[in-house]
């Protein structure tokens, strides 16, 4: 996907892709732990704080229960007149400061013959403790309070719910221990002292909740006994608040808190609509619940900034990566620019291109000096491939000239009557080079002789057509001088094996015809049979005559043989380059094959034969390179003694 | 009134300059005194022979309960109706019924029994409206105590109002054959929510929800209606005392029908209704909030207004419920003769 941008590009999109993932994994995993060790932290404060502030109230709870508790006891273990249960009363109002007010209800009076109810209550007046019989009062019907049948009711100590006290305007508790007659041992009163809960409230609002924390208490039954909004003081319950703003996680919470449960949760609060994180834990025995509220945003602003702060950190240091990125992306691309439009110009073929110098070590710079090398290696082969240019034209040009050299040394024409119209010859010659070691001769000498010679020089190529040269000039010099063919092969292969070094040879047929009567005389050095083509019975070879190759050993004789030819006949005179010419499968073109067209042509022209050959030769070899010099030469002879229609 | 007028005559002059705009309101205030003093002095508020307002003291302190008579008042029905009316609340330390003796209270709401009870043996009383056909009654029972049909409250122990309010569960006790371990119930539930009891008495309007708003849920109750069990106590009823009602029978029509509007008004416009209780409970600082009271007048209405299926007529106390009832309070030997339905009633709708 990034291969069409440049390297700098490339560079910079995949450190932003790589650092840019790094940075965000790092930071969610760093901003998660640093997250739940936050909570765990703030759990950990929140809960010793809820646990040491119920602890104080335990104190309180337990000095008031225990001031009650010795009251009850006094007076069931005694008996007082009214005057002494004020008096006790008195003392113990004044001995304890945490404690209010004190009752002690006789519903059927205290003393053994008075059934009238005795209701004293202690309180603290505006400057003394002050006291009263409630039950002075006509219309005080006491034993409907709490305070008074619960105890009766559940025959158990109990503390009332929390209440406000419209004489004192204060949140007050009631704690009240049911008292026992002595002698019936059944229910004859109850003995209470009142707890302002002010100091509780004082306690809540002191609490280290930091900014905007908040910390609220709850009774037994939900209700709100303390909380920064006044008015939900007692008139509101967790469950009415919950039912209030249709919150059922709320009231889930709620009924966890007043069952003794303890908890840290999230929390929101539907008054100021912010959410806390809120600890709760049991307080006043198990009795009422205490909640400890910390705002998560200030909380978790501390968190935001840090993380603000390593995510700009993050950014800047990737901005750093990038400019770096930039720098080095810019060093490598910059010299591979500069090398690619140098190599754009060599290659356009000006080699006289500065191949800009790149400073350093690194692989760039291998790169340049790699370039220079390659440019010098390029001038100096360049240069030497002109030399050998030249010099491979000068050969092939001495070649072609020799090639024609060669051609022109063959008879001028490859068609020849000979002296009379009874001959008629037709050759042809194709080297398989420049220049080849076949050749053909015929010409016409002495007393009206044809001479008609077909040779086959060993190797190709230059020296075989320098052999060949020499060969056929002794050739003509000698049947010149000495019309027999056999004894001209004799004198030629003597010529010819002086100092021949390299054992060079030649095949050679070699043939004289007289004109007038058709009687050829030939002699065969080692060369393919000749035929003889009959226009009736098709080809048949010469007969066989012993010679070998010509050339390699001295005082070799040949020997000659004689036929007479008939009217018509053809002799029909090859080289090796037709029967071992090869197709494209390395199949040899072979002497059935020559047999074959001979047969189809044997009263065709020499001419025509030579040219059916030729014409076989090159369709059965197809696109094969021809391994080998070709040469055919065919000539017929017609009795002029025969007289023709 | 004043405060409409010079808004409405605002609202007309709303691109006056400030002079104008004076003159204006100048002139409205005028307008107002001339017909609104018109008006009171055209139509004379019936009053007690004191020329003081007549009183009506209710059953408890302010709440739902009692949001159509609030509203009667503070939205001027009672006035429009022609009657002057102060309205009381009761509680704990008021007894109604012994104002009522001394003559510092002229009317009363009470449930329908106890006012059998104390037209037999105290005051002659004459029942003006029925406000509340439907009974709310209701025995409130915990299933984890596995109560769960009436039968399971055999034996238990439960906590029952005393006084007036019993009549009804003891006729449901005598009904259904069940003998339960009572113990009295006052004005708070705790005793129940302490574990106390396992079941106590409750109005469905009232300690039904104060159970659910101190964290127990319904699914956690068995209650057992008394209406559901063929124990159909009218409650809520206005009753005047018989030489009121003998002097100005008039002003008990009008305290009636004014007492019916402000229900009226009050189905209409239920919260506004609950601010006008809310007003009242803020004063006496009444430890409870808009979300009980909000449920107390949802339970209140349905039981002052039938609909379909249901028996009654708004506001009006059947022959057949009235002997039911006081044949009830009379097999409770708290009475000895059941009134005759006609004196009990008067003869207030009959001019």
């Amino acid at each position: 996907m990034f291969r069409n941008f440049n390297i700098g590009t490339r560079l910079t999109l995949l450190i932003i892709l790589g650092v840019g993932l790094m940075l965000t994994v790092i930071t969610i995993v760093d901003y998660t732990a640093a997250r739940r060790m936050i909570q765990q932290e703030l759990k950990e404060k929140a809960s010793s704080l809820a646990q040491s502030t119920a602890g104080k109230m335990e104190v309180v709870k337990r000095a008031v229960e225990k001031i009650v508790q010795e009251v009850a006891i006094v007076i069931d273990n005694n008996d007082f007149s009214s005057d002494q249960a004020v008096n006790l009363l008195l003392n113990s109002v004044s001995a304890h400061s945490e404690v209010f007010g004190m009752v002690l209800a006789f519903g059927n009076g205290i003393g053994e013959d008075d059934t009238t109810p005795f209701i004293p209550y202690v309180f603290r007046g505006d400057e003394t403790i002050e006291w009263a019989d409630l039950a002075e009062a006509g219309d005080y019907s006491y034993w409907t309070y709490d305070w008074y049948n619960l105890p009766r009711d559940m025959s158990a100590p109990i503390w009332t719910d929390p209440y406000f006290d419209p004489e004192s305007h204060q949140l007050m508790v009631t704690y009240s221990v049911p008292l026992t007659d002595p002698d019936s041992g059944l229910f004859r009163g109850v003995a209470t002292g009142d707890v302002s809960l002010d100091w509780l409230i004082q306690l809540l609002a002191e609490l280290e909740l930091g900014e905007s924390g908040y910390a609220f208490l709850l009774s037994s039954t939900g209700a709100i006994v303390a909380h920064p909004i006044q008015e939900l003081v007692l008139t509101e319950s967790i469950f009415s608040v919950a039912e209030r703003f249709h919150d059922p996680r709320l009231r889930e919470i709620g009924r966890d808190m007043i069952s003794s449960g303890s908890g840290f949760v999230p929390f929101y609060s539907p008054f100021n609509k912010q959410d806390y994180w809120m600890a709760y834990t049991p307080v006043l025995g198990t009795e009422w619940s205490l909640a400890a509220l910390f705002p998560r945003k200030v909380i978790m602003a501390k968190l935001f900034t840090f993380t603000k702060f390593k995510i700009i950190l993050g950014l800047i240091g990737t901005l750093g990566l990038i400019v770096l990125s930039l720098l080095i992306s810019r060093s490598i691309s910059h010299p591979i620019q500069a090398l690619d439009q140098a190599a754009l110009q060599i290659a356009s073929g000006k080699l006289d291109t500065e191949i800009p110098v790149i400073p350093g070590q690194d692989e760039v710079a291998h790169l340049g000096a790699s370039f220079q090398a390659m440019k010098r290696d390029l001038i100096l082969h360049i240069e030497e491939l002109k030399t050998t240019t030249a010099e491979r034209e000068r050969i092939e040009s001495d070649l072609r000239i020799a090639r024609q050299i060669q051609l022109d040394l063959l008879p001028k024409s490859q068609e020849f009557t000979g002296p009379c119209s009874c001959f008629e010859l037709s050759a042809f010659l194709e080297p398989a080079r420049e220049v080849g070691g076949d050749f053909y001769d015929y010409f016409q000498f002495g007393d009206n002789l044809v001479y008609i010679a077909l040779g086959d020089a060993s190797g190709k190529g230059v020296p075989a057509a320098l052999f060949v040269t020499v060969s056929r000039t002794f050739l003509r010099g000698m049947i010149r001088a000495n019309p027999d063919p056999a004894l001209a092969m004799t004198l030629l292969n003597d010529e010819l094996s002086v100092g021949n070094e390299t054992n060079m040879f030649l095949t050679l047929f070699c043939a004289v015809l007289n004109p007038e009567t058709g009687v050829v005389q030939f002699a065969n050095g080692g060369h393919n049979p000749t035929y003889l083509v009959d226009p009736v019975s098709g080809p048949s070879p010469f007969p066989k005559t012993q010679g070998c190759l010509v050339g390699p050993l001295e005082g070799m004789e040949f020997q000659r043989g004689q036929i007479q030819l008939k009217d018509g006949q053809v002799v029909f005179m090859y080289t090796d380059g037709v029967v071992e010419a090869m197709n494209t499968d390395q199949d040899l073109y072979g002497d059935d094959r020559l047999i074959e067209v001979l047969t189809r042509s044997k009263q065709k022209s020499p001419s025509e034969m030579v040219q059916d050959t030729l014409q076989s030769v090159r369709a059965f070899a197809g696109d094969a390179p021809q391994s080998d010099d070709i040469t055919v030469c065919a000539f017929r002879w017609k009795d002029r003694t025969i007289t023709r229609t | 009134m004043a405060d409409s007028t010079l808004s409405l005559l605002c609202r007309f002059a709303p691109r006056h300059t400030p002079r104008v705009r004076a003159l204006l309101q100048l002139l409205g205030v005028t307008l107002f005194l001339l017909v609104g003093g018109g008006i009171v002095k055209a139509q004379q508020l019936l009053t007690r022979p004191d020329g003081e307002p007549f009183r009506l003291v209710l059953q408890w302190m302010p709440q739902a309960q009692f949001a159509g008579l609030y509203v009667a008042q503070d939205l001027g029905f009672y006035r429009d109706a022609g009657v002057a009316l102060e309205i009381m609340r009761g509680g704990p330390d008021r007894d109604g019924v012994r104002l009522m003796k001394e003559g510092r209270v002229d009317f009363a709401q009470t449930w329908l029994s106890t006012a059998i009870e104390y037209h037999e043996k105290q005051l002659p009383l004459v029942h003006i409206l029925q406000v509340l056909n439907r009974s709310n009654a209701a025995i409130i029972a915990r299933k984890s105590k596995g109560i769960h049909k009436i039968e399971d409250l055999n034996g238990r122990r439960i906590s029952l109002w005393e006084g007036q309010f019993r009549p009804p569960f003891q006729v449901l006790l005598g009904k259904t054959g069940i003998r339960p371990v009572v113990v009295p119930q006052y004005y708070t539930v705790s005793l129940f929510l302490r574990g106390g009891v396992d079941a106590c008495s409750g109005m469905e309007y009232n300690e039904l929800n104060m159970v659910y708003l101190a964290g127990i849920d319904r699914e956690e109750l068995t209650v057992f209606f008394l209406r559901d069990y063929g124990v159909n106590f009218p409650e809520d009823a206005i009753l005047c005392r018989r030489d009121v009602w003998e002097q100005s029978p008039e002003a008990c029509a009008m305290v009636a029908e004014a007492s019916l509007r402000g229900w009226e008004y009050t189905r209409e416009n239920p919260e506004k209704a609950l601010d006008i209780v809310m007003g009242y409970v803020e004063q006496e600082r009444l430890p409870t909030n808009r979300t009980h009271m909000r449920w107390m007048l949802q339970v209140i209405l349905r039981s002052i207004f039938p609909e379909e299926g249901d028996r009654w007529t708004l506001g009006e106390l059947s022959r057949e419920d009235y002997e039911t009832t006081a044949r009830w309070v009379k097999d409770q030997h708290i009475i000895d003769n059941i009134p005759a339905y006609d004196v009990f009633r008067g003869q207030t709708r009959v001019p």
